[in-house]
Order: C-alpha cells, then structure tokens, then sequence
C-alpha cells in the first residue's frame, strides 16, 4: 500500500519535471519580449521626403482657374 | 453815348461768357463728381453682375479653402506622427543604450517652434477663407489673392517643419551609428 502511493508519488513529481521541461523547451515568451520597431531612421526620412507639399501648389492653382472670372 | 454802349456790350460779354462757362463746368466737371459718389445705372448693373458670377463659383471655391485646409491637417498630423516615433526610437532604445544627443533638447524647441510656425499661418488662411464672401465683402478677388499668399506661408512653414523633424531624424540616426541614404527630399525642397 506503501509503495504504491510512493511510486505515485514519485510518477507525479516526474510527470510535473517533464511537463515543465516541456513547457521551457516550446513556450516562447512575447510578454516580456522588446518591442519590435520596424521603423527605421531611413524609412522614417522616406517618409518625411514623400510628403508632396508642391501638392498646395496644385490646389492653388486650381484656386486660381475657379475664381478667375470673378 | 457810345462808350456806353461799348462798357454794356463789354458786360453782356461777360456775363454770357460767365454762364457758358458753368455749363460747361457743371457739364462736365459735375459730372465726374457725380461718379465719384454715386454709382451711375451703368456701373450699378456691373457690379450685380460681377456678385452674380462671384456667387456661381462661391461654393466650389469656398470647397477649395475646406480641400486646403485638410491637406495642410493631414500634412502637419503626419509630420506629428514620424517626431513623436522619433523621439519615441530615441528614449526608449538609445538612451538605455547610453547613445544620447548632446543638442536633443534644442532640437526639439525647434520642432515646436516650426509646428507653432505652420499652426499660426494655417489660422491666418483659415481666418481670411471664412470672412470669403460674394455679396459682403467688396473685393473676393483680393480676398482671394490674400488667401493665397497666406497659404504660402503655410508652405514655407511646413517647409521649415520638415527640415526641423529631418535634422532630429539625423542626429538619432548618427546617434545610433545608422547611415541614411538620401537625407534630403528628392523634388520639393
């Protein structure tokens, strides 16, 4: 009766090893883990750059074509 | 006798030469003044026609104050967006690092400094595109020509916003030991 609780015992405590060798092994933490920030300070000048402000010139102009027979 | 009639002759002269004159000068002269102060049927007739045809393109051009106007908004917010990542990359990945700028805070002033520049000049334009108007005011085409200018100055300081935000993008860039490719635009600067 004995050695049978004992061997259950001792089968639980390598179940719970395993399971927790198991765990650390595939568990990949994110939690924790450094945000990952794709921007860098080329793409963040690219950016900046691609900002066409010539565009307010267009609409000025357009201003222009509209109001002219006023 | 005859001088007599010589010195009536001499004043009737005068006289009618006095009266052809103020025909003449109410002729002509009052005229003008007349202009000056009234409005003649002519001109009135003018000046309707000119409000109707300002009223025909009221909407569209008033459409195309609002266009600008969300242009520049979106402008400026994308601008805000790449500062803040910037200076989001800059205290939480290179002053841990122990990478700092010596001038970061002037630099920042600066990008302050430049996005007050642009607020300040797209409230103008805002300001001169609501008082816009066919029937109150008297000149909507100079209204016109003075909103325009006042959009000129919003581009000039966009311009100076983006090149406060490229040199903060630099210094962090040269802070972290990456090297940039093409830190000037290519077309509009």
């Amino acid at each position: 009766m004995n050695r049978n609780i004992l061997s259950l015992v001792i089968f639980v405590i390598v179940l719970l090893i395993a399971a927790y060798a198991l765990f650390t092994i595939l568990y990949k933490p994110t939690a924790y883990a450094p945000p990952t920030n794709t921007y860098t300070s080329e793409a963040d000048l690219e950016e900046l750059n691609n900002e066409d402000l010539d565009r307010i010139d267009s609409n000025l102009e357009q201003l222009d074509r509209e109001s002219s027979s006023i | 006798m005859t001088q007599a009639i010589s010195l009536n002759s001499k004043l009737l002269k005068i006289i009618i030469s006095s009266i052809v004159f103020s025909l003449i000068y109410f002729l002509l002269v009052g005229d003008v003044f007349a202009q000056s102060t009234s409005p003649t049927p002519k001109q009135a007739r003018r000046d309707a026609q000119k409000v109707k045809v300002c009223q025909v393109h009221e909407k569209t051009i008033e459409k195309r104050f609002s266009n600008l106007s969300e242009l520049v908004k979106k402008m400026v917010s994308k601008f805000d967006a790449i500062s803040t990542r910037v200076q989001m990359r800059y205290t939480e990945r290179l002053v841990p690092a122990g990478k700092t700028i010596n001038n970061y805070d002037d630099l920042l002033t600066d990008i302050t400094a430049k996005k007050a520049a642009v607020d300040t000049a797209l409230s103008s334009a805002q300001a001169t595109s609501e008082n816009f108007s066919c029937d109150a005011s008297s000149d909507p085409k100079g209204q016109i020509t003075t909103y325009r200018e006042d959009m000129q100055s919003v581009k000039d300081a966009l311009r100076d916003y983006r090149k406060s935000i490229r040199n903060l993008i630099v210094a962090v860039a040269t802070a972290s030991g990456e090297k940039l490719k093409s830190p000037e635009p290519a077309t509009n600067e």
